[in-house]
């Protein structure tokens, strides 16, 4: 399962580092990392955490990869 | 870089590299056993014993929960939790071929029950630790 995210994009919009937000919202760097790499798909409760710390809705965020 | 997370992320390293001795100490204690040392068998049985049980506990997040720090919450953070159930899933399968192979070779030499679950319960832990190691330093580089 893929899912494509802006994750990166509104964190440089924010000039946030990967810590800083890590910081936000109380996760390690890697998982910041992982996220933004579409390594890891986070949960529900970290996506929303994600959404309140970049101030963008949780769709703005995470998008399912268009299927043909 | 924040000071939580840099934390954090040295004490995750910390802990890749103390699983790694861990491992490497049951490798070393699984050999050291397997043969006649001298000792009686129940003192080894227990030493044995003793190191599985801290091993085991490292790979739960138990040692590092810290109920109310952020730390806790950034040791035992999605990632960590995800890297964990891998390995142990490594583990368990790890584990399976371990039997089938020690099925296969107890056919043609005989092996006590002691040292076939001493072989077993290594392989099934050494290799979560490994794999738990190696995927947490990977993705803190």
């Amino acid at each position: 399962m893929k899912l494509n995210n802006r994750l990166k994009a509104e964190r440089e919009r924010l000039a946030l580092t990967q810590a800083a937000l890590a910081e936000k919202v109380g996760v390690s760097r890697k998982t910041i990392n992982t996220v933004e790499n579409a390594v890891f798909i986070p949960s529900t409760v970290l996506a929303l955490k994600l959404s309140k710390a970049l101030g963008r809705t949780v769709e703005e965020l995470f998008q399912l990869p268009e299927t043909s | 870089m924040s000071h939580q997370v840099e934390l954090g992320e040295s004490k995750a390293r910390k802990r890749a590299c103390l699983l790694l001795l861990l491992a490497l100490s049951l490798i070393v204690s699984a050999i050291v056993n397997f043969g006649n040392t001298g000792v009686s068998a129940g003192a080894r049985n227990s030493t044995w014993f003793v190191l599985v049980a801290a091993v085991a506990l490292n790979l739960t997040r138990l040692p590092y929960a810290l109920p109310g720090k952020p730390l806790g919450a950034i040791l035992n953070d999605e990632t960590t939790q995800m890297f964990r159930l891998r390995s142990l899933a490594t583990g368990f399968w790890m584990s399976i071929v371990a039997t089938l192979v020690i099925f296969i070779v107890t056919a043609f030499i005989p092996l006590s029950g002691m040292d076939v679950a001493r072989i077993i319960v290594t392989t099934a832990l050494v290799t979560s630790l490994v794999s738990f190691a190696v995927l947490e330093l990977r993705a803190c580089r």
